[in-house]
């Protein structure tokens, strides 16, 4: 068991507030930096590498739709656009001539700011009406694009390399890739396929610490008066109000916030495609960034990762993985089972179908997502062996009226 | 301190506030009763500019209370609670009372997303001031427990909490009785009074418990049906014909 002495208000306010946390970020993070380079070593194929970016990638966005959907409470169904509009902008920018490092602070900025515009109308609605709004927007959004003919309509756009032979991502990554791998100097395919890995292990850094920044800002605005504010707004937007919060300004930067983030997650999700195109962006991605969300459990900022997390190794890694083990278990002559378990896993969109029920166990389980499943084993743990499975359950619980809604 | 004249408010045909005027004198304990329906919640509503009156005035300290919106009535000194206990059930008592320091914080939103050094100093000054709350209402063994959890009583006593950690010099208490044991309720009586001596805030007060009202209050106003039927101290009022009548049914 643990047990923890506070001694100064510090110890509440601090970012890492004991030793525990320390060690655990600590291990991630070393744990996500050193992955890529077990991959070089030992062989994994670029597609595995591009599902781990797509992690990344997803837990970016869904962090940010966290901070909407999780701390401030406001569903949104349209998402996605911001995904896209990251995507579009950096790309717009790009083709306008603004140098790579310049777009990439400024689409974020100007997403967010226009993020933050278009709430301040749309925010007086809530519930419903809400999300059907941030449907339609989206919807509007997509076929925006598909007019829009300097980024290639209805047909999208190819992206460049993540990073290119001057970039200092290349120098970095080039030799340590070259050293891990297999490949012939004198070979101008093996060059070549080492300079697209290089892109690739950059592009993943680039997201991590992208990541790394955003897991950053939420815990900011956690112990901040911001985030404090946000979930007032979600609790009860009445007493908000009179604790002097002005509740259209702060749903409104919180949307600007969240679109901020989608934009970020979007500009790598274009380079980890290779493509953009007005259809990879569509209704799907904001309800599944939606899904991901309450999974990973709403109001937390595990639950954004965790979310995304199980989405991508589910469906792109898990069942894939599966049908190629029992395919090629069938081809060596695995009989009658494996030929039926081969046909079952090749089925179209299984992971898809397993992550929706997975989503329904855990609405009907663990209404507070897979964070909630986290904290109960992080107690088993703690306070081994004293751990009851009564700890979490609700003592009492109290109607609210809908007396002032 | 408060002044209100006049105060009407009609949600369609109906007058819920109908002509009612009163003061509050600085460092007073007013108290508004009345049976249920008679608008005293509305009058609380009213003043936090939640419903916007059709006809009246109010004021405080000199302001006019209709040129500040429902967020900034925390801004100029006043606090409420609800009758319906509304605290942010998915966060800390501490929590809760923090955002009760939110119109104290001057510091801005990109501020607090890179938590600069100044945040953080800000959010020391809060918790300092938060903790003294919490020492006052013998809040410390809930500080870091789930709203959600705690029992209603103790629910009561956090509102009162976040109320007073915005440091106003107006208390407006709705119902702060209703749903608590006796001695709860004796509990609360000290604190009311407390909050006037030692803290030296107004308190204006919504109550139905009689024996809360007649230990506290300085003066109370009676309603009935959106209109006052009598002002003054809890004997004058309570014995009152109007009041009686208001209560029990006029004798036929």
């Amino acid at each position: 068991m643990k047990f923890l002495f506070k001694q100064s208000y510090d110890d509440d306010i601090k970012l890492l507030k004991h030793s525990g946390y320390i060690r655990a970020s600590a291990f991630f993070f070393l744990l996500a930096a050193l992955l890529p380079i077990y991959f070089m070593w030992a062989g994994v194929d670029a597609t595995t590498l591009k599902h781990v970016i797509h992690i990344l990638i997803l837990s970016i966005c869904a962090s940010g739709l966290m901070i909407l959907t999780g701390f401030t409470g406001q569903v949104s169904l349209g998402h996605g656009a911001f995904f896209a509009l990251g995507a579009y902008g950096m790309h717009f920018l790009l083709k306008m001539g603004v140098p790579w490092h310049f777009s990439f602070f400024l689409t974020p900025l100007i997403i967010g700011l226009f993020g933050y515009i278009i709430a301040r109308p749309t925010l007086r609605m809530s519930g419903v009406t809400l999300a059907i709004t941030t449907l339609l927007f989206m919807l509007f959004i997509e076929q925006a694009f598909k007019q829009w003919g300097v980024m290639g309509g209805g047909n999208g756009f190819k992206t460049p390399k993540f990073s290119d032979k001057e970039s200092w991502f290349f120098f970095v990554f080039q030799p340590i890739a070259a050293a891990l791998t297999d490949h012939d100097p004198e070979n101008r395919r093996d060059v070549l396929l080492l300079a697209r890995s290089a892109s690739k292990y950059a592009l993943y850094y680039g997201a991590l610490l992208t990541l790394v920044f955003v897991i950053w800002i939420m815990n900011n605005l956690v112990r901040s008066r911001l985030g404090r504010t946000l979930i007032a707004i979600r609790d009860s937007e009445v007493s908000a109000r009179s604790m002097g919060v002005h509740l259209n300004h702060y749903k409104s930067l919180s949307m600007g916030l969240s679109a901020a983030i989608g934009a970020l997650a979007g500009i790598f999700n274009s380079y980890n495609d290779g493509f953009v195109s007005p259809e990879s962006v569509n209704f799907i991605t904001s309800i599944v960034l939606l899904l991901i969300v309450v999974v990973g459990g709403l109001g937390s900022i595990h639950g954004a990762i965790f979310g995304a997390i199980t989405y991508v190794f589910l469906r792109e890694i898990l069942f894939p993985e599966l049908a190629d083990f029992f395919q090629a278990w069938a081809n060596n002559g695995g009989g009658q089972v494996a030929e039926s378990l081969a046909w079952f896993f090749n089925i179209g969109g299984l992971g898809d179908i397993f992550f929706a029920a997975l989503v329904l166990l855990i609405l009907f389980y663990e209404p507070l997502g897979l964070y909630a499943r986290w904290k109960k084993t992080e107690a088993f743990f703690q306070t081994f062996p004293f751990y009851r499975a009564g700890t979490f359950k609700r003592q009492r619980s109290y109607n609210k009226t809908e007396r002032l809604k | 301190m408060l002044s209100v004249k006049e105060l009407s408010i009609q949600f369609g045909g109906l007058k819920a506030v109908d002509g009612v005027s009163f003061d509050v004198n600085p460092g007073e304990i007013f108290t508004i009763i009345g049976p249920n329906g008679a608008g005293k919640t509305t009058v609380f509503n009213l003043l936090s500019r939640i419903y916007e009156p059709t006809a009246g005035e109010m004021s405080f300290n000199g302001t006019s209370l209709l040129d500040i919106p429902a967020h900034g009535i925390a801004g100029i000194g006043i606090a409420r609670t609800f009758q319906n206990i509304e605290l942010f059930d998915h966060a800390t008592v501490l929590q809760n009372l923090l955002v009760g320091r939110t119109c104290h914080g001057k510091t801005s939103f990109v501020e607090d997303l890179f938590f600069l050094p100044h945040v953080k100093q800000a959010e020391r000054k809060h918790r300092r001031a938060v903790e003294e709350t919490i020492d006052f209402l013998e809040l410390a063994p809930y500080r870091d427990q789930m709203v959600a959890n705690l029992p209603y009583g103790v629910r009561k006593i956090v509102e009162i909490g976040r109320a007073l950690a915005t440091q106003p010099d107006l208390l407006l208490l709705d119902e702060p009785a209703s749903g608590l044991s006796s001695e709860e309720t004796s509990d609360l009586a000290f604190w009311v009074s407390d909050i006037r001596k030692i803290l030296g805030i107004t308190v204006l007060m919504v109550e139905h418990d009689m024996s809360l009202v007649r230990r506290v209050s300085d003066r109370v106003l009676a309603m009935s049906e959106g209109r006052s039927l009598a002002m003054g101290t809890v004997e004058e009022v309570t014995s009152d014909e109007k009041v009686i009548s208001a209560y029990l049914g006029a004798a036929s």
